[in-house]
């Protein structure tokens, strides 16, 4: 629990937006996918979540749906409209460039600068 | 469009307001027993279950409340949380509700005065024909005021303007019948009247 990553900001839309990328899910089910995606590495509230989702609804990001879940009960899934998908790639594409240059400049030798 | 959606979904949340409470209020209770659920699967009472998923859950009137921030919030329902919120902190602290209220009055009592003064003085045009047309006649090397024998030369040989009038503004009594009072009087030359366009 202790070497959990805390989230940057901004970043928590990101998962959600990938989480929902490989299928419907309620929120519980989010949370256990970015789990399982991030091998558990990432520290999230889980309360937090929903006015991450509420907000990507509004956004248009995400469409949601009442139905029964696996274990049977009421649920709200979550699924990624065309906008949401069309903004996970360029979220994406946004982060990968910005990871990479973070970590070219932090990994620099002294000689090499 | 975007427009559109957003005041559908605007009015749709003010007229609704207390449903979409409640849908969040059903969400967040299903995330919990999702959690449970997998508790009690890890072999936990359902009790204990519940009671660890709450724990894990995080205080669930935080996240409504934002959850309702995240949907645009309900405009009107926080105004008039404020306004509830700060009579409230007002009725219980009369000595400062005094000291606010008396400093706004003496504040705006104070402007409203010096309002109406510029605005009878300076912005608007004094109530007399053709004002546009009536200028003050000043000799600064002679003191403030001209001698009437000096008036009448200027009057006799004046052909810039129409006419020329005098005044000298000074203190009079007053007979009011019972008691005399003290007024300021002014006191003009004959063509007053006529020179300014007014009837007496």
């Amino acid at each position: 629990m202790t070497d959990q990553a805390q989230l940057l900001p901004g970043t928590l839309d990101l998962l959600i937006l990938r989480a929902v990328s490989l299928g419907p899910l309620h929120g519980y089910g989010i949370l256990l996918r970015i789990g399982q995606i991030s091998d558990n590495a990432l520290l999230i509230e889980q309360g937090a979540l929903y006015p991450g989702l509420f907000r990507l609804v509004r956004q248009g990001l995400l469409k949601a749906n009442w139905g029964t879940s696996d274990n049977n009960r009421r649920a709200k899934f979550y699924e990624l409209t065309a906008t949401g998908r069309k903004r996970l790639r360029e979220e994406t594409d946004h982060w990968n460039r910005l990871a990479t240059a973070i970590a070219s400049a932090l990994s620099q030798q002294p000689e090499e600068v | 469009m975007k427009l559109l959606d957003w005041l559908r979904f605007r009015i749709a949340t003010f007229f609704q307001g207390s449903q979409v409470n409640a849908e969040i209020e059903e969400e967040l209770r299903s995330h919990i027993q999702h959690c449970a659920d997998d508790l009690e699967r890890s072999g936990l009472g359902r009790a204990e279950a519940e009671r660890r998923a709450r724990i894990e859950f995080g205080g669930p009137e935080k996240y409504k409340e934002e959850c309702h921030e995240a949907l645009g919030g309900n405009l009107v329902e926080t105004a008039i949380q404020d306004v509830r919120f700060s009579s409230r902190g007002l009725r219980k602290s009369p000595g400062f509700t005094m000291a606010a209220v008396l400093t706004l009055a003496l504040a705006i009592g104070a402007n409203a005065v010096v309002f109406s003064i510029m605005n009878a003085f300076l912005l608007r045009p004094l109530n007399v024909p053709r004002a546009q047309s009536l200028y003050g006649l000043w000799r600064s090397n002679e003191g403030i005021s001209e001698s009437y024998p000096d008036y009448l030369d200027l009057r006799d040989r004046n052909r810039s303007f129409e006419s020329l009038v005098a005044y000298n503004i000074t203190l009079a009594g007053l007979d009011t019948g019972e008691n005399t009072s003290r007024d300021w009087v002014e006191e003009t030359s004959g063509n007053y009247f006529d020179a300014l366009g007014l009837q007496p």
